[in-house]
């Protein structure tokens, strides 16, 4: 009997599980084709919000010179992505990371440096 | 560095006529960009010099996420906020270099970029950059002004734009992308050249608040040309003065090998 009601339930869960995906796989091909007027919400919940850099772009975001990985540092209240190879920091400035090799030669800090 | 410090000028000083312009804004052509990447709504995609965010706002519904970057810090604010405003939540900015991209490689499934490439220094290397931050067949889609492959009518065109917009560096004939294409390993599946791409003359000089005593000798220079260079872009002038002229742009759909 305890096993009929533990396969019930996750009977129960699975077929819930397979409704909400159906309902997103859904909703995105009914937006995929209309381009839709300004003030539309966007498709997905997927992306950074009003501010801060999510995990997801942080995992792409590379140095603009040597193109390796970048690490995101808060320092006294702003945030800087160092690259620990040579010591280059890009401000984020606004929620927004200037990534050109000047900028962060300019604040380079070799201290920085991952031996 | 000198080209894009004045890309950055010009399009610092322009940024909120960038956005609200007509012919960057609206066009058939963002439509068809968008029913060109024949997305399935899972898409990373990187929106290459933004400008006034256009390109980005469009495909953000249809795709999970946008990277949208530009060189210039104020037109980037710019589109920021008007891609808010507009109620798009899966939009993120960098401030980056169309020829250095600060991402790891095989981040993108689709790269786009819209009327810009013309001020890109050295496109070979910012078509390079496109390939290595694709993943494999991963799209590219290119929308850009391009020019006659005739070089008379090439050099006038590029000498116009360049008169009007110091931080326009060169417009390609569609033939010399597709070779820097193949070049850097993407395989063009889609183009359509020759699209003509009609500008009435005040606004568009206007955008990028030229002088009026330089805009009068372009218009001078523009109206001396031979019949046949201003029968090549319908050249339309009253009274003296350019009313309208028509320009080609290109829309080519690259795959990554």
């Amino acid at each position: 009997m305890k096993w009929f009601w533990r396969i019930l339930g996750l009977s129960a869960l699975v077929g819930f599980a397979v409704i909400v995906v159906r309902a997103i796989q859904q909703y995105r091909e009914d937006s995929v084709f209309d381009l839709s007027p300004a003030g539309a919400t966007a498709g997905g919940s997927y992306g950074s919000t009003q501010r801060g850099i999510s995990p997801e772009l942080l995992a792409i975001l590379a140095d603009p010179g040597d193109k390796g990985p970048v690490e995101l540092v808060a320092d006294s209240g702003k945030e800087w992505l160092v690259n620990r190879r040579n010591g280059f920091r890009y401000p984020v400035e606004d929620g927004i990371p200037i990534m050109l090799l000047e900028e962060g030669e300019k604040y380079k800090d070799e201290n920085l440096i991952s031996r | 560095m000198e080209a894009k410090n004045r890309v950055q000028q010009q399009f610092g000083a322009a940024a909120e006529r960038y956005v609200a312009s007509q012919s960057h804004a609206k066009g058939n052509d963002l439509r068809r960009m968008v029913e060109l990447a024949q997305l399935r709504g899972n898409e990373r995609m990187l929106d290459i010099a933004t400008g006034g965010g256009h390109t980005a706002l469009a495909f953000a519904p249809h795709v999970r996420e946008v990277v949208a970057s530009d060189l210039t810090a104020p037109m980037l604010a710019a589109a920021e906020r008007f891609i808010r405003s507009q109620g798009a939540q899966n939009v993120s900015f960098e401030l980056a270099d169309a020829e250095e991209l600060p991402f790891a490689e095989a981040s993108f499934d689709l790269v786009t970029v819209r009327i810009a490439p013309h001020h890109f220094p050295d496109p070979a290397r910012f078509v390079g950059e496109v390939a290595r931050v694709l993943r494999p067949g991963g799209q590219f889609i290119f929308n850009d002004n391009v020019v006659p492959e005739d070089a008379e009518l090439a050099g006038f065109i590029n000498r116009v734009e360049q008169w009007r917009d110091p931080s326009h560096v060169r417009s390609l004939p569609a033939s010399e992308w597709l070779v820097l294409l193949t070049a850097a390993g993407l395989q063009a599946e889609h183009v359509e050249s020759g699209l003509p791409k009609p500008f009435e003359f005040a606004p568009w000089a206007e955008r990028m608040s030229m002088a009026q005593d330089e805009r009068a000798a372009l218009e001078a220079w523009m109206i001396a040309a031979p019949q046949h260079v201003r029968e090549a872009f319908d050249l339309h002038v009253e009274n003296e003065r350019v009313i309208s002229f028509r320009g080609d742009f290109a829309l080519i759909v690259a795959r990554r090998l």
